[in-house]
């Protein structure tokens, strides 16, 4: 029989940093969206028409509305730049961690070989020596010679205009 | 007091064995004093083809007696400048041909045989050029020259071909002989059945394979050399002739890293 263990939830989830941030960043915009709503009906004066001269109608909008309207606008821009700056970091802070993933992928396996009686042999390791040292030498080798091409002389000798 | 004559002809004889061993001998002329020689009179050379170019020019304006001299003078000291540098750089492929491993010793010979020919002619019309006579008279014995450097030029090419031939060689002859060891020593183990050496026999194969397409490659050069042959051997039949010689090569690198990994390959078990 299998007890169920009791856990005790904390009001508040415990997210990671990065959503952390997310979620204050959206609760805010949805605030400030609310604050507006409420605003709205209270800042606007509903048109009155009043007729000037030709029948024309006018909406009048106070100093104090147009500030809190610009301050309200500012706040939603600067807003805006952070969510584009978090997402920015969040996916470069997320890259190397895709690199690391495909560097797992790989593995190379090495096979140890057990050395052979002939490994110690004294003309196999002669063999190898004069190998080597062939090698050594082709690589160094030019088999053009360069600095002996015949000489460009003049032979155009002679005192014709 | 009794021992001071012997001990000062010991120092006296020490002395001179000591100055002789400074001094040089003519079996010390090697391909890189011939190039050292080959350089200074080519740069010897240079400096005269400029005055010439220069009194010439002046000769040809004024038409005056002094710069008719001045013309003359440039003029000789060009051919004869000329004429030590062919000299030189023929001495200088003969002594590079002389020193290179591998190239075959008949055709060395040959070569020998014509490269001290055309050494001579240039020492002998070098001495011949008149310190004294007219301008038509140099131009008549440059004349001379630039027809001998025409019919020398393929035997410049052959030379060098012959040179580069001799480097393949020398690698594949060295190669040939490790290979053949290594012949030996798969057949012991072979016998010794301590590895299987149908891998080994297989890639000996491969190997003998590259050696051949080298064998064949460097013949192609020669051939391409002989094609030109006649007094006909240009620049292009000579890049021809060592682009094959170059791909020769290439086969015995391959060859040389094939050796490697069959030792390699020897040296642990299946």
């Amino acid at each position: 029989m299998q007890q169920e263990n009791p856990t005790v939830q904390s009001p508040i989830p415990t997210p990671n940093k990065k959503s952390d941030v997310f979620a204050l960043v959206t609760e805010l915009v949805s605030k400030i969206t609310r604050a507006l709503d409420s605003l709205k009906g209270k800042l606007f004066t509903r048109p009155t028409e009043s007729t000037v001269e030709g029948g024309i109608s006018e909406v009048g909008i106070s100093a104090k509305t147009k500030k809190i309207v610009t301050v309200t606008a500012a706040t939603f821009f600067t807003l805006i730049v952070i969510l584009i700056t978090v997402s920015y970091f969040k996916g470069r802070i997320s890259k190397p961690a895709e690199e690391t993933k495909k560097e797992d992928g790989v593995q190379t396996t090495i096979i140890e070989r057990k050395p052979s009686r002939y490994a110690s042999d004294e003309v196999v390791l002669n063999m190898e020596t004069d190998t080597k040292t062939l090698e050594e030498e082709i690589n160094k080798a030019e088999i053009e010679e360069k600095s002996l091409i015949p000489p460009n002389l003049n032979f155009n000798i002679n005192f014709n205009q | 007091m009794k021992y001071l004559p012997i001990a000062l002809f010991f120092l006296l004889f020490i002395s001179v064995k000591l100055a002789h061993s400074q001094t040089p001998t003519p079996e010390e002329f090697n391909f890189q004093r011939a190039y050292a020689d080959y350089i200074y009179n080519f740069d010897i050379y240079r400096k005269a083809n400029l005055d010439y170019e220069l009194y010439r020019s002046q000769y040809l304006q004024f038409k005056t007696l002094k710069s008719q001299e001045n013309a003359y003078n440039a003029t000789l000291a060009l051919l004869k400048a000329r004429d030590a540098s062919l000299e030189t750089y023929l001495t200088a492929i003969r002594k590079k041909l002389d020193e290179t491993q591998g190239a075959d010793g008949a055709k060395k010979e040959i070569l020998f045989a014509k490269i001290d020919q055309e050494v001579a002619w240039h020492i002998e019309h070098n001495k011949s050029l008149p310190s004294a006579g007219t301008l038509e008279d140099l131009v008549g014995d440059s004349n001379k020259a630039k027809s001998r450097f025409e019919t020398d030029t393929p035997l410049f090419y052959e030379t060098l071909i012959a040179i580069s031939g001799g480097k393949v060689i020398h690698v594949r002859d060295r190669q040939e002989t490790i290979l053949t060891s290594l012949k030996d020593k798969i057949a012991e183990i072979r016998v010794s059945g301590d590895k299987n050496t149908q891998i080994l026999e297989r890639w000996i194969l491969d190997t003998e394979g590259k050696i051949a397409r080298s064998k064949e490659k460097e013949q192609e050069a020669y051939a391409r050399i002989a094609r030109g042959g006649g007094g006909t051997i240009s620049a292009s039949s000579y890049n021809e002739a060592l682009f094959r010689l170059k791909e020769s090569y290439q086969y015995l690198k391959e060859a040389n890293s094939y050796l490697s990994e069959i030792i390699n390959e020897i040296k642990f078990e299946d």
